[in-house]
């Protein structure tokens, strides 16, 4: 009985998951013909999505607001390449897209002008269109294979996804020498893809 | 045991792009990985690989909705430009989407707009890039450049920016070298127009920024800027 429901309620979920997806991939579709409403409608379903990631990243909300800015900026210029990209969800290719802007920029504070020019160009993630992901269930895989290494592994790379750490403070904070955290982050990452592509 | 840097092994250029991808590596290392990402394909494909199989960890951090000028800035923007200005106007759909009428954005929007249009209507200037700098205490600047000839117009619109009264907010143009160049005073209630020279405009507009200091009445004393950057920010080409 509760077996049923639930599996019911599932894919209730799934259906509007991929429904909600259905609808961000045409607005993406009509952004990039320059359809200014089309942009004002992904704004309003994935803004707070992307924000909730630019703040934890930063942690300022002034400059979480700028990053924010300039990622729906960047798909309005460059939406015509999420065409090529079909099969990532639109989401995903919002995602990349805030979290490398939001780590250039904690990468470029404190050095004023100095990183403006080495900020990175948008991710191209058109070598990827073969990779559909359905997010909560590559979320979980991901939890799965990363509880699997050891605790402080697990926990220097959500650190350092998340804060742009260097192996330096990584390195600090867990009270490690320098090449030891090198050595565990290269091996877990390593045993990380093995578990996620066996 | 040190591996040997002449030629890495397939798994540590592998575990080098997921160090990459988690931000871990110093500044020069990350040149070189961006360097690497432009002549290796097969690199580049393990970097973006790395994207997507960290990515997930962001299901993890709860959304938080953003503030109302973020949209406001961003409708500036892309307001439209030449043949594409009287559609606009009559697209309804377009300023519900903004939010008019659910009470959403505004007068803020419509007024950042407005001045985007009325200062985008000369048909014979050629908008070629925007900067949008958003002050960090309240307001935005927009920056719309536009082809004049050889050189460019650059038209600084302000929204809803406060200047504290015995101060001046001074334009700053950011070159690739990272240094910087006066452009004059900016007015918190008025667009400022600026032409940027062809030798300014070197390697292109995408190369350069814009900054925006606080200044003492009258500009910086020296030439650089003396007082607090309020913002800063890169050319985005159209």
């Amino acid at each position: 009985m509760v077996d049923s429901r639930s599996s019911k309620l599932a894919v209730v979920v799934a259906q509007d998951a991929n429904e909600g997806r259905a609808k961000l991939v045409a607005a993406l579709a009509r952004v990039a013909q320059g359809d200014r409403a089309a942009l004002a409608e992904l704004y309003r379903r994935t803004c707070a999505k992307l924000f909730g990631l630019c703040l934890r990243i930063l942690s300022d909300r002034a400059e979480a607001e700028d990053v924010l800015q300039e990622v729906y900026l960047t798909v309005w210029n460059k939406a015509a390449q999420f065409e090529v990209a079909r099969g990532v969800s639109p989401v995903t290719w919002l995602m990349v897209i805030a979290r490398n802007r939001a780590l250039d920029r904690l990468r470029a504070r404190g050095q004023r002008f100095g990183a403006l020019e080495e900020a990175a160009e948008i991710a191209d993630l058109a070598p990827l269109a073969d990779i559909a992901l359905d997010a909560r269930e590559v979320s979980q895989r991901l939890a799965a294979c990363l509880d699997a290494l050891e605790t402080r592994a697990a926990s220097a790379i959500r650190a350092a996804f998340f804060g742009g750490q260097t192996y330096e403070r990584l390195a600090a904070q867990a009270g490690m020498p320098l090449g030891s955290m090198k050595s565990l982050i290269r091996r877990s990452l390593m045993r990380l893809k093995a578990c996620l592509e066996p | 045991m040190n591996t040997p840097e002449s030629d890495p092994p397939e798994d540590d250029l592998n575990a080098l792009a997921g160090e990459y991808v988690l931000g871990l590596l110093a500044p020069e290392a990350v040149a070189q990985v961006e360097e690497r990402r432009r002549r290796d394909s097969a690199f580049n494909a393990a970097v973006n690989a790395w994207q997507i199989r960290l990515l997930p960890l962001t299901e993890e951090v709860s959304p938080v909705q953003p503030r109302a000028r973020v949209w406001t800035g961003i409708a500036a923007e892309i307001a439209p430009r030449g043949e594409k200005k009287a559609s606009l106007w009559n697209n309804l759909k377009f300023w519900r989407a903004l939010g008019f009428g659910a009470g959403g954005f505004g007068v803020l929007g419509l007024a950042a707009a407005l001045v985007a249009l009325v200062w985008l209507r000369s048909p014979s200037l050629v908008p070629i890039a925007t900067a949008t700098l958003i002050s960090q205490h309240d307001g935005v600047f927009v920056a719309t450049a536009q082809q004049a000839g050889a050189g460019v117009l650059l038209v600084v619109s302000p929204s809803q920016v406060s200047v504290p009264a015995d101060k001046s907010a001074e334009l700053w143009l950011v070159l690739p070298t990272g240094k910087t160049q006066a452009l004059g005073l900016l007015a918190s209630d008025r667009p400022v127009a600026v032409t940027l020279t062809p030798l300014q405009l070197g390697g292109g507009i995408a190369k350069l920024a814009l900054a925006v200091s606080i200044e003492p009445p009258g500009g910086s004393p020296t030439g650089v800027a003396t007082g607090p950057i309020i913002s800063v920010a890169k050319f985005l080409p159209l």
